[in-house]
């Protein structure tokens, strides 16, 4: 059986969410640091009491804050009784245009570079293409593209855009390739 | 300097999470537009809260935020008291009145927040909320030319225009667009004429790089809802093509409009533009695109 923190780091899907015995949540004490929203290492600020009801707050990093607690969640709930969509939910680039079509490339880290460097997650040979193009990054549950000031742009959909959260069905233009971006 | 236009609530009316409303989104009016520093927050619907989660998130978070409120009907401020900065002691945040002594916007934010309404009252908000103001409908803040026009829109409305170094992008929401005597109004077949635009208008938005205008509904749904202050997506069209716009996002969808409808009415509006030669771009907005001009 896995330790705690590797349970929920595994239920997340990725390495993001904060080791165990945190300091007391936001949830729990109505007074607690800004910390999860995002990126878990990081404390940006500390968050006034009143704020506290209405802040971002990463829940399970709230559940990982009890630290012992392995098999249920703070209201006592199973957790074999939770949706765990991200266990089942991938995200996938289908390329239907450009170097390879048909082939169909996994998201499966924080973050993916697009572009021709030798060192690209996903590799594009057209010379309209930068080096280091675009980025796909994870945020929450949701993929972004983000332009990174290419020379040429990302199109969404046939309109060009700096970054967009992507969803199912979305068709994107980069240099010479397109992909369509698949939740699953 | 490059402007940035994040679009962080697009419906109207009311939020509406539904998984036919997951691609252009659920959340009511916030658009952030952004000028090197500078961010100016267009509304504080639903939107504005997620807005707030993404400032905590960048580095350094923005001290000062400049927000102007088209104008104060639910959905277009219910989301000031979710909204991150306003409980962090070291932000700034002006509101605007359109002259002098118009705290009227402050005042309705702040009304929102009494008791009966919200736990957290607005005096006890931890950041500096300033009652701001332009001068007669116009400012230049941080060498941004801002300046506001007034809508059609039962109890009133502002829209907004933002100039600086050649780029210009315009906030025009919540704003009905009449049809005039005479004119072919439903166009169900989408082949009449350009439409009358008031000449202000048309001058307020010339030569916008981006147009963020109103067309909550098609032909067919505007033949029922005139006078509700909203305005179909061709008359939208009609004005960005009179006006030279560059671009044109359409705006403030319809609780009721599927992804599926937006994307409809954004191909015939580019149908639209492309019968009368007009190079205009025609986008719906969408939750948590960034565009750059």
């Amino acid at each position: 059986m896995k330790p705690a923190g590797q349970f929920w780091l595994g239920r997340t899907g990725r390495a993001r969410c904060c080791p165990p015995r945190r300091p007391p949540s936001v949830l729990s004490s109505g007074q607690g640091l800004g910390e999860c929203a995002e990126k878990c290492a990081e404390k940006a600020f500390q968050i006034p009491r009143l704020a506290a009801a209405f802040w971002p707050v990463n829940h399970e990093c709230a559940e990982l804050s009890k630290g012992t607690e392995t098999n249920r969640t703070r209201a006592g709930v199973p957790l074999h009784t939770l949706r765990r969509e991200r266990l089942t939910r991938r995200h996938l680039l289908e390329q239907i245009e450009g170097d390879s079509p048909g082939a169909q490339i996994l998201l499966d880290k924080d973050e993916m570079v697009l572009g021709r460097a030798t060192g690209a997650h996903i590799r594009l040979t057209s010379k309209k293409a930068s080096r280091h193009h675009a980025f796909l990054r994870l945020r929450g549950a949701d993929y972004v593209m983000v332009d990174n000031d290419s020379h040429n742009g990302i199109l969404l959909n046939g309109v060009r855009v700096h970054s967009a959260v992507l969803r199912d069905g979305d068709v994107i233009h980069v240099a010479d390739s397109v992909f369509v971006f698949r939740e699953e | 300097m490059p402007a940035f236009v994040t679009f962080w609530g697009t419906r109207g009316s009311i939020p509406t999470p539904a998984s036919w409303t997951r691609v252009y989104g659920g959340n009511t009016p916030c658009v952030e537009i952004r000028f090197d520093g500078t961010i100016f927050i267009c509304d504080a619907g639903s939107g504005i809260r997620e807005l707030g989660k993404d400032l905590a998130r960048r580095k350094p978070p923005p001290k000062t935020l400049h927000l102007l409120i088209s104008h104060t009907h639910w959905d277009h401020i219910q989301g000031f008291p979710f909204f991150a900065p306003v409980y962090l002691p070291d932000t700034r945040i002006h509101v605007y009145g359109q002259h002098a002594k118009d705290d009227r916007v402050c005042g309705v934010l702040s009304g929102q927040m009494s008791t009966e309404f919200f736990p957290v009252s607005f005096q006890q908000l931890d950041a500096r909320i300033v009652a701001d103001h332009l001068h007669d409908g116009r400012r230049k803040v941080d060498g941004v030319e801002v300046s506001s026009f007034p809508h059609n829109h039962p109890g009133g409305c502002f829209g907004f225009c933002f100039a600086k170094d050649g780029r210009k992008i315009v906030y025009a929401t919540d704003n009905e667009l009449e049809i005039q005597a005479g004119e072919l109004f439903p166009d169900l077949e989408n082949t009449g004429p350009l439409r009358r635009m008031p000449e202000a208008l048309v001058q307020a938005v010339q030569d916008a790089d981006l147009l963020i205008h109103d067309a909550q509904y098609d032909e067919k749904e505007y033949v029922t809802r005139k006078k509700w202050g909203h305005s179909s997506c061709f008359s939208a069209t009609d004005l960005a093509i009179q006006a030279r716009a560059k671009n044109l996002a359409l705006f403030h969808h319809d609780p009721e409009c599927t992804d599926r409808a937006v994307d409809e009415k954004v191909a015939s509006c580019r149908q639209r533009a492309l019968r009368h030669g007009s190079p205009l771009k025609i986008c719906a907005a969408r939750e948590g695109v960034e565009m750059k001009f």
